[in-house]
């Protein structure tokens, strides 16, 4: 191990064990919000179909153990784990037409399903839910609710910063990108509201008020920017067979890790016939060829370059969540979230 | 860590290069921190912490006194636990009170500020303890102190309403101020953690056991008490199973034998849990807490399946 520990992590069942039971709970909060009603074949059938299909609820999990670590319950926190969970579901509906996908979480995704104008609608009533949600933090925090919501918004920015980024990157066919540049936007588009808002929020909560937001941003930045990594490296895993890769990322010209070090390993004449395909329209990069610059990323060991970052950020983001956590008393919590690094990542 | 004992496990990737990547970074980030991409001044502030100087006199005085009595308190639970030790006798548990703030709050926060400058000294921060919990309780009928700041309901400083509050709402406030004297857990509890039907029952069926809605189960749970004192009257309880559908099957229908329990130090015994799952149950996997209510710390999480 490269690092010293001194809070002893959940084992891999207690992780799944409590992410489930405090998705659960969350989810029985967010059902409130997400009351079907009219007009309900095309906004709020369609606004509740992602939160539906579920995920892991880390950013839940998250928020409502930090909360608990740090003194609170599990209901204190419940409305503003449904607010993050809300704003996922929002983020993935607008990711997913901007990114021109088509799958999300083993179904179609809400454009595909009823086209982008009705998705795009869903998206924004999703976003809007999440706000409600976290205003019903107020009954609960008084005075301090606010600079939760000054929180919020400015992790809604940052997210909205990195997603601008990357799909600017994307049209203007940037190509000459670094580990660094990828990392400075993944912290925006990610690490903010996937750890950085759940973990500070949660805190914020449990003290009410008293704990420094800043205190997460090391680990929110180390655990977010490796847990992207991992979520990338998905998309080199097999589908079907050992030779079948979905490439996905690639059809969508996604700047990941991998993408970034393959264009700086391929020889001239390979980079040109990269670039050049990255310079296409979605619609025209064909599959097939994606999965060919899948196959010379495993060759030029690109993938396991971007698996080494991922350990690297992970080792580091332990030793920041003793920074964050150490000094609190030992609880199940407390362990549950040392053990969420290496659960996640796994 | 000094980084000199940092050992590299990322493979040919060296720790100079993710230092010299990610250092830049951290410190472009803790330093966007304080300015951030917030347009509204105020927002800005409050998102960067700057929320415990924009608190309401009232409000901010309350915290200062919470900290105080929360400090003193476990100061002098410390020194009577040392006292008892060296006497040999068992020092009485502190009885929970059920004062709410008021009276003199300039008393108050100038005792609670004795008390921080005391930190050391148990015998000054039990003075100053005294002192305010006396000024506290002779507020608490309702006596009128400074400018509004009379015991029970009050305004702050900008007209809003701000009702006395009992002192059982300091414990999670302080919990974070004060994390190396706060209760270890009086005990663990462990289960099976069934999460399969294969699991269920007493964890060790080969067969796979489904669960109907109608049907009662059985988990043994093992209590352990790990602190140095006997525990007595150590009852659990179950919160409402949730589904990943938020179907609930209510907490009264778990049930457990023994319903309570006394533990020497450091002893075991297995309390069975048995789940009485609902006629009208909606198949699902379900979830839910079984905790000590009395006791910090004891909890373990119960997931099961319904057909």
């Amino acid at each position: 191990m490269s690092t010293i520990t001194a809070t002893p992590p959940a084992s891999r069942r207690e992780v799944e064990q409590r992410l489930k039971l405090y998705r659960a709970y969350t989810w029985d909060v967010m059902r409130r919000y997400l009351v079907v009603k009219e007009p309900k074949r095309y906004l709020w059938d369609i606004v509740r179909d992602y939160p539906v299909r579920g995920g892991k609820g880390l950013r839940p999990g998250l928020c409502i153990a930090t909360c608990r670590a740090f003194g609170g319950s599990i209901d204190d926190a419940l409305h503003a784990a449904a607010s993050l969970e809300l704003l996922h579901s929002a983020i993935l509906v607008h990711d997913d037409i901007a990114d021109g996908s088509t799958r999300r979480r083993g179904r179609s995704t809400l454009s595909q399903k009823h086209g982008v104008p009705l998705a795009l609608n869903a998206g924004d009533a999703l976003a809007f839910l999440s706000v409600e949600a976290l205003y019903a933090t107020v009954p609960l925090l008084h005075q301090r609710a606010a600079p939760l919501v000054a929180m919020f918004q400015e992790t809604v920015q940052r997210a909205l910063e990195g997603q601008a980024i990357e799909l600017g990157w994307i049209r203007e066919n940037v190509c000459d990108l670094t580990e660094s540049d990828y990392l400075r936007m993944t912290l925006l588009k990610t690490c903010w509201y996937s750890v950085i808002q759940p973990c500070r929020a949660g805190a914020h909560i449990g003290t009410r008020g008293r704990a420094d937001p800043g205190d997460f941003l090391r680990f929110g930045f180390y655990f977010g920017a490796a847990f992207q990594i991992r979520d990338d490296l998905r998309n080199f895993e097999h589908e079907d067979g050992p030779n079948d890769v979905r490439a996905d990322d690639l059809i969508e010209g996604k700047r990941t890790l991998t993408l970034i070090n393959l264009l700086r390993v391929l020889a001239p004449e390979e980079r040109a016939e990269l670039v050049a395909f990255l310079a296409l329209p979605r619609e025209r990069r064909d599959p097939d060829v994606a999965r060919h610059f899948a196959a010379l990323m495993k060759h030029h060991g690109c993938i396991e370059v971007a698996r080494d970052w991922m350990r690297a950020l992970a080792d580091r983001a332990i030793e920041e969540f003793e920074a964050a956590y150490g000094d609190l008393d030992d609880s199940d919590d407390k362990r549950f979230l040392r053990g969420l690094v290496p659960y996640v990542l796994s | 860590m000094p980084k000199d004992k940092r050992k590299d496990r990322a493979g040919g990737l060296s720790a100079k290069l993710v230092e010299e990547t990610t250092t830049p970074i951290i410190n472009d980030l803790e330093r966007a921190a304080i300015s951030t991409p917030l347009v509204n001044p105020a927002l800005r502030q409050l998102a960067s912490g700057g929320v415990s100087t924009a608190r309401p006199g009232r409000e901010a005085a309350f915290d200062v006194i919470a900290s105080a009595v929360q400090t003193v308190e476990r100061v002098l639970a410390v020194s009577r636990t040392r006292a008892g030790r060296a006497l040999g006798v068992r020092s009485p548990q502190p009885r929970p009170r059920k004062a709410t703030v008021g009276g003199d709050v300039a008393a108050a926060i100038a005792a609670a500020n004795a008390a921080a400058a005391a930190a050391n000294s148990a015998a000054m921060a039990a003075q100053a303890a005294a002192t305010m919990v006396a000024s506290m309780m002779s507020g608490a009928g309702g006596g009128s102190g400074g400018a509004g700041v009379a015991g029970g309901p009050g305004r702050d400083a900008e007209g809003a309403e701000f009702p006395g509050r009992p002192m059982a709402h300091m414990t999670p406030m302080v919990a974070m101020a004060m994390p190396r004297l706060a209760l270890a857990p009086d005990a663990s509890v462990t289960s099976p953690l069934v999460r399969s039907r294969a699991d269920l029952g007493t964890g060790r069926l080969r067969e796979r056991r489904a669960v109907h809605h109608g049907a009662a189960f059985r988990v043994p749970m093992t209590v352990t008490n790990g602190t140095n004192r006997p525990l007595k009257g150590l009852t659990l309880r179950s919160s409402d199973l949730v589904s990943s559908k938020a179907d609930r099957i209510p907490s009264g229908a778990v049930s457990f034998d023994p319903p309570r329990l006394d533990l020497a130090r450091g002893a075991r015994a297995v309390v069975t849990a048995t789940i009485e799952v609902p006629a009208d149950a909606r198949p699902g996997s379900y979830t839910g807490r079984v905790y000590g209510p009395n006791h910090q710390g004891v909890e373990t999480i119960l997931s099961f399946s319904v057909r």
